[in-house]
């Protein structure tokens, strides 16, 4: 009577199902059981003198980043990642850093604080990188950097510029790469000053992190007066009434702190009113990009006509008016010889970053400490490195008390053939600022 | 251990209960949800810590599903706009578990986390209780858009009242610890993992008594006929304001619960394409169903992560082109699973559940007696199945009525 119940028989078939199942997903599957190295204090690399914990093996340093792939922002952000990829595998045809190859892996955050969050733990925990390189935006960040931060990974040249990211006292980890909204509204402010003394200011900015910022920078360092003061949120679709109101303030300048989508709606407007001001507007709105948005199907030659004479700021190489540049040259070799997307605005910007990881990991080499506190300290120690893509005189320079990797900003005025004439004779650096 | 290992296991040991011969009916169902959540309170020793994270965020899910397929699946009302309820729990609880050093005006000190659950529920209750007298009003898209535009303002609110809210920078807030010198045997990701298990197990044992009882056999009344139910006496606007009501409850505990997990609040935490893929959940999960509200919570989690990677194992498909679009393989999800599985995956295991225990057991049996017979089996099944499909269902009736 007592036989082994059919019960049991296929309880044991769908047991035996399923790890048939799981069995096909072995590749990805057992990293993340025992982090072998995460706690052992660091180990002496047996080839060399090159002392590593975390993400670093005698063949591999491996890096991770999250950044949104998916969704409406990755239409824009999408060439961040392979510019990056790119640039490592030519690095790494060249024998890689320390004689180790350079891994990125990348997460997708879907532009979402929790994601990243999820995304950071499987980079630091599952995966094991060495650090964080370019984590992009505000949002995501917010939700990853204390967790990064907790978990004592170097978390580099993040890929924004809201200067709380670079506070040493909270978050010791995070290296800010942009230069920080409030330094820029400072430069600014400065430039206005000194050339248009006594004129008014209208104040358009988005109602967030950024927007708060350039606008907070700007004011702080102003001496005229401001006669209006509009903003307008991230997600609206029409910022009409708040440039009438802009209008009727009669302002000769407007101070914009707006992305490129929203500063081109100042643009159709001031056309369809006749409506004039000096435009005074934040890095984030690149020439170039500007130019498409405001020409639209006109082209980019009529939107340049428009935008001329504004004045703006710049650090990296422009993709079209310094096409002839030697550095662009190579990027854009670089980025065909391996598979790296067509160039523009974003993939020099992301070259930036690139070569400053490079740069920072060349220097824990040098100082034999490829672990995750000794990549931090390498990348305090970076002073004065001209990532070749960068604007002339403008510099990288870190330290255990400045966490923000570009702090001088060249002001310029668009011009109508699209070149970007610099308005002093050098790149001016913040004067305000926290510290 | 893999998570898909663990899910296959989980699914499987609880559906072997479900679906063996030789096993008393009474103890059918309450054997496999014992076992399912036997799997899933091991988890902690099972799995690692990011994966436990994820189970967390995906128990968070189930707990708002459930509330949805309450309103949408057993009531029929439409909303898009649960992910605002959500927020406004995750608010309450991150303004609550504040400390002084970030809100000006707010100089309490920090309210015992448990509390601000119920707190997240409670609010976001009471702003369902109000927003579910307009609801009234409209129906099917109707509401659903008006929904919509909650989700919409929301963060723009949270933005703008900035002293209390932290703005677009958001809130941080410190994390609970186990406590009872548990900490010793649990880390941090342990115990929220069990907390975010205990609030969702809770709300679905509460979930389970609602619907069972008077109240839930009134919401499927309204969803069948309004006419039908107010000649049977049933208050049809006060029961269509209750499930408003009790299921923006749902999200706000399950938003506060996010924002123990997160340890940071801010605007973008629920965005307008989360707030609208728990609809997807639940019809993919299964309306009108708890095990649909569970399966959808865990898939709207698992599948956006971790879908490429599994998809990208096809052949002919390059990883490239997936890790483009993980939407992608939602929508062609939904639409796969409304085109075989009318109910939802909940719907479709239910029905296997109801037949086969004769079917399975008949097969086993026959396995000694030779090939053959088996085969014959698998086919019967198999036919049964392809009758069931929504295009042949039609035609299986008419011949079942009129004959062949």
């Amino acid at each position: 009577m007592f036989k082994i119940s059919r019960t049991w028989i296929l309880l044991a078939l769908v047991l035996v199902g399923s790890l048939l199942v799981a069995a096909c997903d072995d590749d990805d599957g057992e990293g993340g059981d025992e982090p072998e190295s995460t706690t052992s204090s660091a180990t002496t690399d047996a080839s060399g003198d090159v002392k590593t914990d975390v993400g670093v093996s005698d063949t591999e340093i491996k890096l991770g980043q999250h950044i949104v792939q998916s969704g409406n922002l990755a239409s824009v952000y999408q060439p961040v990642a392979p510019t990056l990829l790119a640039y490592f595998k030519s690095v790494n045809a060249q024998g890689g850093v320390c004689d180790r190859q350079i891994t990125l892996l990348v997460e997708d955050d879907q532009y979402s604080p929790a994601i990243a969050l999820e995304k950071a733990k499987k980079l630091a925990e599952q995966d094991e990188v060495a650090a964080f390189i370019g984590n992009l935006g505000t949002p995501p960040n917010t939700g990853s950097a204390q967790y990064i931060n907790e978990q004592e990974v170097p978390d580099l040249f993040i890929a924004t510029g809201v200067n709380t990211f670079a506070d040493v006292k909270t978050l010791p980890y995070t290296v800010l790469f942009n230069p920080d909204y409030i330094s820029e509204g400072n430069i600014l402010a400065d430039y206005v000053n000194e050339n248009f003394a006594g004129q008014s200011v209208a104040i358009l900015s988005q109602n967030d992190d950024f927007g708060e910022s350039g606008r907070q920078g700007f004011v702080d360092t102003f001496e005229g007066e401001v006669v209006a003061e509009e903003t307008y949120e991230s997600t609206a679709t029409e910022i009409n009434s708040q440039l009438a109101n802009l209008k009727n303030a009669n302002p000769d300048i407007v101070y914009v702190y707006a992305t490129p989508a929203y500063t081109a709606r100042l643009y159709a407007y001031m056309k369809t009113n006749d409506w004039n001001p000096q435009i005074v507007m934040s890095y984030v709105n690149s020439a170039t990009t500007l130019a498409a948005l405001v020409g639209g199907d006109a082209g980019p030659a009529e939107g340049f006509a428009q935008i001329a004479g504004a004045i703006t700021n710049n650090y990296v190489l422009d993709a079209v008016a310094d096409a002839d540049d030697p550095a662009v040259q190579d990027h854009a070799k670089i980025m065909a010889d391996n598979g790296g997307p067509p160039v523009g605005t974003l993939t020099i910007y992301s070259q930036a970053i690139a070569e400053t990881v490079v740069q920072t990991l060349e220097i824990a080499c040098e100082n034999g400490d490829l672990t995750r506190a000794g990549i931090l300290a390498a990348a305090e120690s970076v002073e004065g490195f001209h990532p070749s893509v960068l604007l002339e005189g403008i510099d990288v320079t870190l330290g255990e008390d400045d966490h923000s990797a570009i702090q001088s900003l060249q002001p310029v005025e668009v011009q109508a053939d699209g070149t970007l004439k610099p308005l002093t004779e050098a790149p001016v650096e913040s004067t305000g600022g926290e510290e | 251990m893999d998570i898909w290992l663990f899910l296959a296991l989980t699914a499987g040991c609880s559906a072997a209960l479900r679906l063996a011969p030789r096993i008393p009916d009474a103890y059918r169902v309450p054997g496999s949800v014992l076992v399912g959540l036997a799997f899933f309170v091991a988890a902690p020793i099972l799995l690692d810590d990011f994966r436990l994270f994820q189970l967390s965020r995906a128990a968070i899910w189930v707990t708002v599903a459930m509330g949805l397929n309450m309103l949408t699946g057993y009531n029929g009302q439409i909303s898009l706009g649960h992910g605002a309820f959500v927020l406004m729990g995750a608010y309450t609880s991150a303004i609550l578990l504040d400390s002084e050093s970030q809100l000006g005006f707010v100089d309490a000190t920090p309210w015992p986390y448990w509390t601000t659950i119920i707190a997240g529920g409670v609010i976001a209750g009471a702003v369902g209780l109000l927003l579910g007298f307009p609801a009234l009003r409209l129906s099917g898209p109707y509401l659903a858009i008006a929904t919509l535009a909650l989700v919409i303002s929301i963060p723009s609110m949270i933005r703008k009242y900035d002293e209390l809210t932290g703005g677009s920078q958001g809130l941080f807030i410190d994390q609970p610890e186990a406590p009872f010198g548990l900490a010793e045997h649990l880390n941090r990701d342990e115990w929220l993992y069990l907390v975010t298990l205990f609030v969702a197990v809770f709300m679905l044992v509460v979930a389970w008594s609602v619907l069972r009882g008077p109240l839930g056999r009134t919401f499927v009344a309204v969803r069948e006929s309004e006419t039908a139910a107010t000649a049977m006496g049933i208050n049809v606007a006060r029961t269509k304001v209750t499930a408003f009501t009790i299921s923006a409850v749902y999200a706000g505990v399950a938003g506060a619960t996010l924002t123990l997990l997160l340890g940071v609040m801010t605007p973008e935490s629920v965005d307008i394409t989360t707030s609208i893929n728990f609809l997807t959940a639940i019809v993919i999960g299964g309306l009108a169903s708890i095990l649909g509200s569970i399966i959808g919570g865990i898939v709207l989690v698992l599948l956006p992560s971790e879908g490429p990677e599994l998809v990208a194992r096809l052949p002919f498909v390059s990883e490239e082109t997936v890790n483009r679009a993980p939407g992608a393989i939602l929508g062609i999800l939904v639409i796969a699973v409304v085109l075989l599985m009318p109910y939802g995956m909940a719907g479709a295991y239910h029905r296997l559940a109801a037949q086969r225990p004769r079917t399975v057991m008949r097969a086993t049996r026959s396995i000694p007696a030779g090939a053959r017979s088996r085969l014959r089996e698998m086919r019967e099944n198999i036919r049964w199945w392809l009758e069931d499909l929504p295009w042949n269902r039609a035609k299986a009736e008419s011949t079942r009525e009129n004959g062949p």
